[in-house]
Parts: C-alpha cells; structure tokens; sequence
C-alpha cells in the first residue's frame, strides 16, 4: 500500500483498492462502510455513505439483542442474519456413513462429512451402555436363574445298589422297590386296583436326627419316561398303607436307621426312587434298588 | 443515555447480588436491557409462579389446617332393603340380628354374642368373585373393633343362608342371600341398630401389569340398620 | 427478558408435551386392554366326549346333568341353587408329574364365567392330585342362573384357580339345553354326585 495514511477500512474516507473484491467472509455483516456490498447484498435504504457510527462496545454487535434499538434519527437496521449466515455447527446426530445405503442409490452422494464421525462423537455414550446394562440387569439374573431352576428337582443325585445317601443332614438308603403285596382296605376287605393302575411299595431305610432337613422329605417314583408319582396318592383313598414320612416314628429307637413303606400308585414300571427334600433343591436324590 | 447509564449499573448490582460472575457477562451480557433480563431469570421465574401458586390458596383458606370432615362425607346413605351397585357386585343390607353363639357359628369365646347382618349379593362383573362378603363392615359398634390389627376387621363367619354352608364365590347374575357374622364382645352393650359400611370397587387398568381389574376399595355407602335380638329364639 | 421467558416457555412446552405423551399412551393402553389380550390363556377346544391335552394333564368332558339341588349322603342341609346346577362328568390324568386340576369354570354365551361351587364337596376341582397315565373320571358342580344353558355353556378347566394368564385353558362346548329341560333339571332336589375314582 502506497498511501500510509488512508484511513482504515470503517473510517470515514476509506476507499476500497479498484480490485477490491467482494467479500466472502463468512461472516461479512454487517457491511463496513464504504465497502460495495456483496453481490447479492442490495439492501434498499441501507446506509453505505460515510458516517456509520460506531459500534457501541463489545457487546454492540449487530443481531445482539442490545443493539437492536439504534440511535434516534438513524435509518432502521437491517433485520438480524442478512447476509450469508454463519457456517452451520457440526449436526448433533448424523446417521454413521453407509446407514441409508440402500435409500442412497440414485441419490447424488451426501456431502463429505467435515467433523468426527458419528461413532467417534458418541463412542463413550455407547461404552456407557455396557455397564448400564450390567447395572440394570445385573442383580436380577441370579433371582431369575433360581426361579426356573433352582426351585425344582432339577439335579439328580444318583446313589445306586441301595448304598447309603448322605442328604439334608441325615442318611438314606433304597433297600427294595417292588410290587405291593395283596393290600386291604381300612374295612379289611381285600383291595384290588383296577387294571390301569399298577401298585409299588417303596422300602427305605432313614438315619436321622431330629431338626435335620431330612426329615421333610418327600417320596415319588419315576418311570423310564420321568414320568413322576407321588407317594400315597388319592388313588388309595381308603386302602391301608402307610404314609410315608422321615420322620422318626414315636416308636422307633432314638437313634439309629429306622425303615419306612413307601406305597405308589403308577401307570408303568418305576425305576428308581426320588427323594426330595426343599431346602435341597435344585439337588434330588435318586435311588436305585440292589439287584 | 443517562438512564441506559443507570440501568446498566442497576444490573451489575442486581447480577452480582446473585452470584454471577463477573466472566460471567461475557456470556450473558450487560446490554441496556440486561436488568430486565437478570429479573426474569429462569430460578425467578419458577419461584414467582409458585409463590402466585401460594397466594391462590388463600381464598380456600390458605395454609390453614385442614378441618376434620365428617365421617359419612362421601357416603351415599342407604336405606335397608335398598339396592347399591358397588362396582363388581350388586349389595343389599336386609337386616340385621343378635344371636348367640351356635354352629355353624362358632366363637372363640363360648360368651360372646354375634351381629349378624343379612345382606344379599349379586356378582355383576362378568366372573364369579370372592370379595362380595369382605365388601361389608361394621362401624362403631361397641365389643365389635372396626380395625383387627392394620386392617379391616372383615366377618368372623360368612354362611350361605339357604344352605349355611361357609360362603366361598357369589356368582354372575346369581343373587346369593348371606349371613355375616362379627363376634362381639359379652360385656359390650346390646345393639338396637349398627351402621353397616359398603365398599365399592372401580374397573380400571391395573397399572403393575396393565390388566383391567376392579381396584381402588373404597366406602362408598352406609346404612343404619335396626337389629333383631334373637337370642332365645 | 426474551431469551429467559422462552426458555421458560419451552421448558413448559416440554413438560406439557411430555404429560400428552404419557396420557396418550396410556389411553392407547386401556383401549386396547393390552395385558388382559397379550396374556390371555391359550384356549385349547375340544368336543364333549373326547379328551384335551393341556400343557401338563389331559382331560375330556363325558357327559351334562342337572339338578335344583344336590344332597350330601353324609347329611347336612340340601344345596338348592338359585338358578340351576350343572354337573358335568370330568376324565382327567395329568401328564408328566403330579398336578391338581386348580380352576374349573361354566362360560355362558355372554361370556360370564360360573366358578365351581365350593357349596358342595367335591374333589376332582382343586383337592384331587393326578397321576400320570392314570384315568380318574368325576362330577364338578357349577351354579349358574336358569336362563345360562339356553344359550350353550362351555366348561373350562385350567391348572390354576387364579393365575391363568399365558396357560393352557380347556374349552369342552356343551349343546345349548331346552327351557324345558332346564325346569326338568331344577325340578330335581335329590341329586348327589358320583365320587370320584380310579377307572378300570
């Protein structure tokens, strides 16, 4: 510049050099004066002559709230955002690049993504996710697992050859599985079951001390096919069996195995004996007779 | 301009008096307006619309101590023999009387009496229901406590009066005439009339497990019914 | 001041927006009665006379009787019924372990549902536990009101008396009965029912 004391771009006096060209800035508003507005730019009744005051502080910039009262006497200013509009801020939320491949075919390609990518913006939100889920879940899964498994007879124990069983603090043992003999009825009349149904008598013998969880025990059979049936079912309303129990009979010995009849009604061949005791569960005891 | 001056000092007051600092201006600015713009913050605003809310109680009574209303406040009052529609069920208090104790009731204490209060029920929901006969209280009697414990004292026995079988399930569309019974206390006074409270239930969705069911228990109704000594009878 | 007031206003356009959305979805909710139809019991028809397989027993409606009142032979006063009782003959064994048949129920046309009466002893509904592979046939006694079988009843039985949701429900559809036949039934105040047993 050959003329060191122009005035500065702003001032009163200041000519623009002849090839000058229109600024692109992004941000070009408002325009100083003197400068020819950008093409594009006319704006009717906008001051351009020399004499533009000048802003008022820091804070006086033009689409600020506090400048839009100007001083009395002047032209009205532009509305706010004439001119080219800043450049947009990055998106908050772009799909990650090939998402909507399908929908882009045919279309004429997005334009190149200028921040970081989608993933990389989010990626400690996605990593979030994990232990939220684990947090949320989490304690559940144990309950749940218990639930279905853990409160039926899930786990078989399998004790054969009528040995003894150590279970729910006391000991067990199959001594024979067979079919009951001619059975009566409380009356004494001789029972006979129909020809469905087949009657099998459990014999046991149990070692347990009072207190233990054994001693709620429950007995059941099952066929080759797992099929399940309890003991002293209704099916032998009125026929004298005994029920049968862990508990110590009142006319037992104090200490020592004591034997227990175990009496089923099926409707195919038992194979072994089911010992269920609840605070056990999901374990079970199965017990096979001596050959 | 002087009072722009003014204004501007008035909000640096106003904003430090708040706890703004003074970075802060850059950020929301000390413009001619900014006083007006620091009286409406948004904390200000939410703790003027609540203290407005405040001051709309005052022609109700303000932060007065809510009186005491009057027990039968919502209750419809029934005549005996009157039909009511408490929700699932259709009830009617038919009488009331005083034995003593004999099966099929049986008291816990072989002295004390029992009031009876006939009632007829009638399942209107669309599947039978067991709550007809716990629908039905009695309030203030005397040797009779309206409370067991924390809750209600229900019925000590409920019969089928046809049959005086030990009521179970009324039935849609089947109105089942029962005998409900409370013990009550030998040495309390004899009752010449009690008043029988009625619960009504709403069908609405149970919002734990989205169902439709009959909720929201509630005394709806009371009739004062005289009672029959049928002691020696 | 602009900037604040519209804060405020969106923050209770927010609020209010939110409050559409839930009561929105809630009246959706109730109009479509979600639970009650996602949950609903897996009804498994079947004809009188044959018999159903539910998920853990097996069962079949044989035949309809009817009576105005059922007499224990043990004594007590006779049950009369208001309306009508209904006693259907039940075949029942359970499938793989031993289960009780927990709820029985008569639905009439206009789909109200008549429990069993629990006026009566009986013990194939709820007391008796079933074997598997072994048949029991019984009586369940159901009160509905006179008008009930004109229109077709069906009998309903499920594993459990309450929880019903998502299990198997079986369905027997009884022939619609004759006003004539109703009277015939209620006209009758002797009736006892069969005990349940064992068949051969």
């Amino acid at each position: 510049m050959s003329a060191p004391q122009q005035p500065h771009p702003g001032q009163p006096g200041y000519q623009a050099p002849p090839d000058y060209p229109a600024p692109q800035q992004p941000y070009a508003y408002p325009p100083r004066p003197g400068h020819a507005p950008p093409p594009g730019y006319p704006q009717p009744g906008y001051p351009t002559h020399p004499g533009y005051p000048p802003q008022p502080g820091p804070h006086g910039a033009p689409g600020y709230p506090g400048y839009t009262v100007p001083p009395p006497g002047y032209a009205p200013a532009p509305p706010a955002h004439v001119g080219q509009p800043p450049a947009d801020p990055p998106p908050a939320f772009v799909l990650p690049p090939g998402f909507l491949a399908a929908q882009a075919q045919g279309q004429p390609a997005p334009p190149p993504s200028t921040g970081p990518g989608w993933w990389r913006r989010n990626w400690w939100g996605l990593l979030v996710i994990v232990p939220l889920l684990v947090t949320a879940l989490g304690p559940e899964l144990p309950e749940l697992y218990r639930k279905w498994h853990n409160t039926k007879p899930n786990e078989r124990v399998h004790v054969a050859g009528g040995q003894w069983a150590s279970f729910g603090g006391g000991r067990i043992r199959l001594i024979s599985l067979k079919r009951a003999p001619a059975l009566t009825t409380y009356e004494g009349r001789p029972y006979t079951p129909p020809v469905t149904m087949q009657i099998w008598q459990a014999t046991v013998e149990v070692d347990v001390t009072e207190d233990a969880d054994l001693e709620g025990c429950d007995f059941s059979v099952a066929d080759a096919r797992g099929r399940v049936f309890s003991a002293s079912p209704q099916e032998l309303n009125g026929v004298d069996v005994d029920r049968a129990s862990c508990l110590r009979p009142f006319d037992a010995p104090k200490t020592g195995p004591f034997t227990v009849v175990a009496t089923f009604a099926t409707s195919a061949l038992p194979q072994g004996l089911r010992v269920t005791v609840g605070t056990e569960l999901p374990r079970y005891l199965w017990l096979t007779a001596p050959d | 301009m002087a009072t722009f001056q003014v204004r501007l000092v008035d909000s640096r007051l106003v904003s430090s008096s708040i706890g703004r600092g003074q970075g802060d201006d850059a950020v929301y600015g000390v413009g001619p307006y900014g006083g007006l713009r620091d009286l409406f913050s948004l904390q200000r605003v939410i703790a003027g619309l609540g203290a407005l809310a405040v001051l709309a109680t005052v022609p109700f009574g303000g932060m007065k101590k809510a009186v005491d209303v009057h027990p039968d406040r919502g209750l419809e009052r029934l005549a005996v023999n009157q039909v009511y529609d408490a929700g699932p069920y259709k009830i009617t208090i038919t009488g009331a009387r005083l034995l003593k104790d004999q099966p099929p009731l049986y008291a816990t204490n072989k002295a004390n009496r029992w009031v009876i209060i006939l009632a007829t029920v009638e399942v209107t929901a669309d599947e039978s229901r067991n709550d007809a006969a716990t629908a039905i209280h009695l309030r203030g009697v005397a040797g009779v406590p309206d409370m067991d414990g924390m809750l209600r004292n229900d019925a000590d026995s409920v019969l089928v009066r046809s049959d005086l079988t030990v009521f179970y399930a009324a039935h849609p569309g089947m109105p089942e005439e029962l005998v409900i019974g409370w013990e009550q206390d030998s040495k309390a006074a004899v009752p010449t009339e009690v008043d029988v409270l009625v619960t009504g239930r709403t069908y609405r969705m149970n919002t734990f497990n989205e169902s439709m069911e009959w909720l929201d228990e509630e005394d709806r109704a009371i009739v004062t019914v005289p009672v029959l000594d049928r002691r020696n009878t | 001041m602009r900037g604040t007031l519209g804060r405020v206003g969106s923050w209770l356009a927010g609020a209010v927006a939110l409050l559409l959305v839930v009561n929105v979805g809630h009246r959706v909710m109730v109009f479509n009665n979600a639970a009650s139809d996602r949950e609903r019991p897996y009804e498994v028809s079947a004809e009188v006379g044959s018999m159903a397989l539910a998920r853990t027993f097996t069962a079949g409606v044989m035949s309809v009787r009817g009576a105005g009142a059922i007499i224990d032979p043990r004594g007590g006063n006779p049950h009369v019924s208001t309306g009508v009782w209904v006693i259907v003959t039940v075949r029942a064994a359970s499938r793989d372990e031993p289960v009780a048949i927990g709820f029985a129920g008569l639905r009439d046309a206009a789909g109200r549902v008549y429990w069993a009466s629990e006026r009566v002893k009986q013990d194939l509904r709820g007391g008796r536990t079933l074997q598997p592979g072994i048949r029991v046939e019984g009586e369940i006694a159901f009160e509905v009101p006179r008008a009930a079988p004109s229109g077709g009843l069906t009998v309903l039985l499920a594993k459990n008396m309450f929880e019903r949701r998502m299990e198997d429900i079986l369905a027997f559809k009884l022939d619609p009965v004759d006003a004539a036949t109703v009277t015939g039934w209620a006209a009758d105040k002797k009736a006892t029912l069969t005990p349940t047993k064992v068949l051969g």
